[in-house]
């Protein structure tokens, strides 16, 4: 940008202009004491909860304890610039950050400061942090589906827009690659996204920020990153900006979808808040509102009724256990306040199965109402026939001398297993995703050896894109396997499969 | 502050016996004067509230003092019940706390103004109707000269604050010009 001299004269010559004087009333009070990204005020009489108080400097603060002689505050930014005696401001605003179409494509703090080198956000609109969630007669069922593009997500524990489903796992079992995935297949539909990182390295987050934007996924992401080195307050309100950015959408009869990687961490980071705040300690040392903290936010998503334009805000919060441990504290609550869970198991993770959903442990509540046709009718028999290969198979291990039928269920789920795997960033569209599953369902896979799935999958995509688009094309639009299109589906599989075997000289 | 609690509870008894007596506001003057005695002397609030001088010398000290001053009746022994029970040190907040009850029970407030140069009679009843209007009571004014204010007034009534200053007007043109860019 080329700007010069002259023209900042002028810039500034008509600010000082424009500039009107007027005397500043406020409402202030002093510190009493600060430390640990908490402080204590005196005055301020008239503060209210969650309201922001101003310190110098532009940093800001929420009232959260109101006591009779001082009022606890979170200061969300920097606290060695505070000083004791230091004067505080009211600015007589409950705590909001700014939203709008104009956070797409950036990487904001969990008070909405842009963070991504790309200049200030012209967001027109402001929302607050802490809203109510919609009422009942806001509400209507979950009855879209919101594809999450993953095979085993998608057949078995279907999300639907306004759902919340939980991702829960061990560290490091790709929990967060399930859910960049999720981010990435909304690309081709109208779902705005928001990423919500609390409590993680900032070089985790700037890999996924680099995946997103790799896969055009920017576009229509917000990123609200609160790292490992932000204050416990910036951590904990993170998820509800993050919320209140979703929201917005949903309340302008639009999709969106948010991602809280972690609520485990931010549970940690309200802990230590409340510690500070002196908040009695409960469980494992949380304060007694650690579940309504995480049942208020979760009970944000929602689908809204017609009347309100039948917007959307589904929710995929992410909870990391401890070895498996999912009868800890934090898990089970959000287990209990989720419509579902995706379990994802170490074991299954290192033996190849990726992603490491463990079938048997993950449901979904809603998700059900929100599986088109075709989806139910090609999934429906799935989860029974994996449940009885894992039976099988444990079985099976002991003994050599097996049945036809008994050795079928074990080729059929071994195959199922097989094509359920899914790489990285590859979301799937619901076409493919049927495509694939008919012919596992159907048994044109009973007869090709298990390493040449992957290929064959890849193979039966192209070839259903070359030769016969209108399966695809029916699918997407009919979203329903009749009759017609099922005697089509199982020529084209047929005549593949074949080939297929032929290339491979089976 | 971190004798908030204390203070309060002293405070509270001595308004009290003030209100039965009807002399809040003689009490508030000797009480103030007391406080800034023992504040401005640091020798004084020392022979007061050290506990390296025995105690009973620490209580002579304050009968004296009070003796001195001419001080009598119940404030006398309001003071010397302090010193007696060691709170010497805590003087200063029961004198504002006592401060602040009063004012209320008078429907009053202290206000300070601060300004870059000495202000007149007349401004200053200005600023005093001003602020009465403002927060609907008594405003009972002191007066400060801060130069660093370049010009206008700062005033300030209990939380309140009203800042018609040129420094800070000055900074807020600073902050504008900065944020646009």
């Amino acid at each position: 940008m080329q700007i010069k001299a002259e023209e900042i004269s002028q810039i500034i010559k008509g600010q000082i202009k424009d500039f009107e004087s007027k005397a500043d009333l406020s409402e202030t009070g002093t510190v009493i004491s600060v430390g640990d990204g908490i402080a204590r005020i005196h005055g301020v009489e008239n503060c209210m909860a969650m309201e922001l108080l101003e310190f110098g400097d532009g940093i800001l603060g929420l009232a959260l304890n109101l006591e009779a002689d001082n009022v606890g505050c979170a200061v969300l930014g920097d606290v060695s610039k505070i000083k004791e005696g230091d004067t505080v401001k009211r600015t007589g605003k409950i705590a909001e950050v700014p939203v709008g179409p104009e956070m797409e494509g950036r990487v904001v703090d969990a008070v909405g400061n842009p963070i991504d080198g790309q200049g200030p956000i012209a967001a027109k609109q402001t929302s607050k942090i802490e809203v109510l969630a919609p009422g009942v007669i806001a509400r209507k069922g979950v009855h879209e589906p919101c594809y999450t593009g993953s095979k085993a997500v998608d057949a078995m524990t279907p999300v639907g827009r306004g759902q919340r489903e939980l991702v829960i796992g061990d560290r490091q079992i790709g929990k967060t690659a399930v859910c960049v995935d999720a981010i990435i297949a909304q690309r081709e539909t109208d779902v705005h996204c928001v990423y919500v990182a609390i409590g993680q390295k900032k070089s985790t987050v700037a890999l996924v920020v680099e995946a997103l934007r790799k896969n055009n996924a920017m576009d229509y992401t917000t990123v609200v990153a609160a790292c490992a080195s932000d204050p416990a307050p910036m951590q904990y309100v993170a998820a509800f900006a993050g919320c209140a950015m979703g929201e917005y959408f949903r309340d302008n009869g639009q999709h969106s979808l948010i991602v809280y990687d972690d609520l485990s961490k931010q549970a940690v980071a309200y802990r230590e808040l409340s510690l500070l705040l002196r908040r009695p300690p409960g469980r494992e040392a949380f304060p007694g509102d650690i579940f309504f903290n995480h049942s208020r936010l979760l009970e944000r998503s929602s689908k809204v009724s017609d009347e309100l334009g039948a917007g959307s805000l589904t929710a995929l919060p992410i909870i990391e256990t401890q070895a498996g441990d999912v009868s800890a504290f934090i898990p089970t609550n959000v287990i209990s306040i989720t419509d579902g869970q995706v379990y994802l198991e170490p074991n299954l993770f290192f033996s190849g199965v990726r992603p490491a959903i463990n079938v048997g442990l993950s449901v979904s509540r809603v998700g059900g109402a929100a599986q088109v046709k075709a989806m139910k009718q090609v999934a429906g028999t799935l989860r029974l026939d994996l449940a009885q290969y894992r039976e099988l198979a444990a079985f099976a291990g002991f003994g050599s001398d097996l049945d036809a039928a008994t050795q079928a269920q074990l080729t059929r789920g071994e195959r199922l297993v097989e094509i359920l795997k899914q790489p990285q960033y590859q979301p799937l569209s619901m076409p493919k995703q049927i495509a694939i599953l008919f012919a596992g369902t159907k048994g044109y896979l009973d007869t090709l050896p298990i390493d040449t799935l992957a290929d064959y999958e890849q193979d039966l995509y192209a070839h259903i894109e070359s030769s016969a688009p209108d399966i695809f094309d029916t699918l997407k639009e009919k979203e329903e396997i009749d009759s017609a299109l099922e005697e089509k589906m199982h020529a084209t599989m047929k005549a593949f499969t074949e080939t297929f075997k032929a290339s491979k000289g089976i | 502050m971190k004798n908030a609690l204390l203070a309060k509870r002293y405070a509270k008894a001595l308004f009290a016996v003030g209100t039965e007596a009807d002399s809040l506001d003689a009490f508030a003057t000797t009480l103030d004067g007391f406080a800034s005695l023992v504040g401005d002397n640091p020798e004084l609030a020392d022979a007061l509230s050290n506990p390296l001088y025995p105690a009973d010398a620490r209580e002579a000290v304050m009968a004296e003092i009070v003796k001195a001053a001419g001080v009598e009746g119940m404030m006398a022994n309001f003071l010397n019940l302090v010193a007696q029970k060691r709170r010497a040190d805590t003087l200063g907040d029961i004198a504002e706390t006592f401060q602040i009850m009063v004012d209320e029970a008078n429907n009053t407030c202290q206000g300070v103004v601060i300004s870059a140069s000495e202000l007149d009679e007349t401004l200053t009843g200005e600023v005093q109707q001003t602020l009465e209007k403002i927060t609907g009571k008594r405003v009972a004014i002191t007066t400060e000269v801060d130069e660093s204010i370049i010009g206008g007034i700062i005033a300030k009534v209990g939380d309140l604050v009203l800042d018609g200053s040129i420094k800070t007007q000055l900074d807020e043109l600073k902050e504008s010009i900065k944020g646009s860019n």
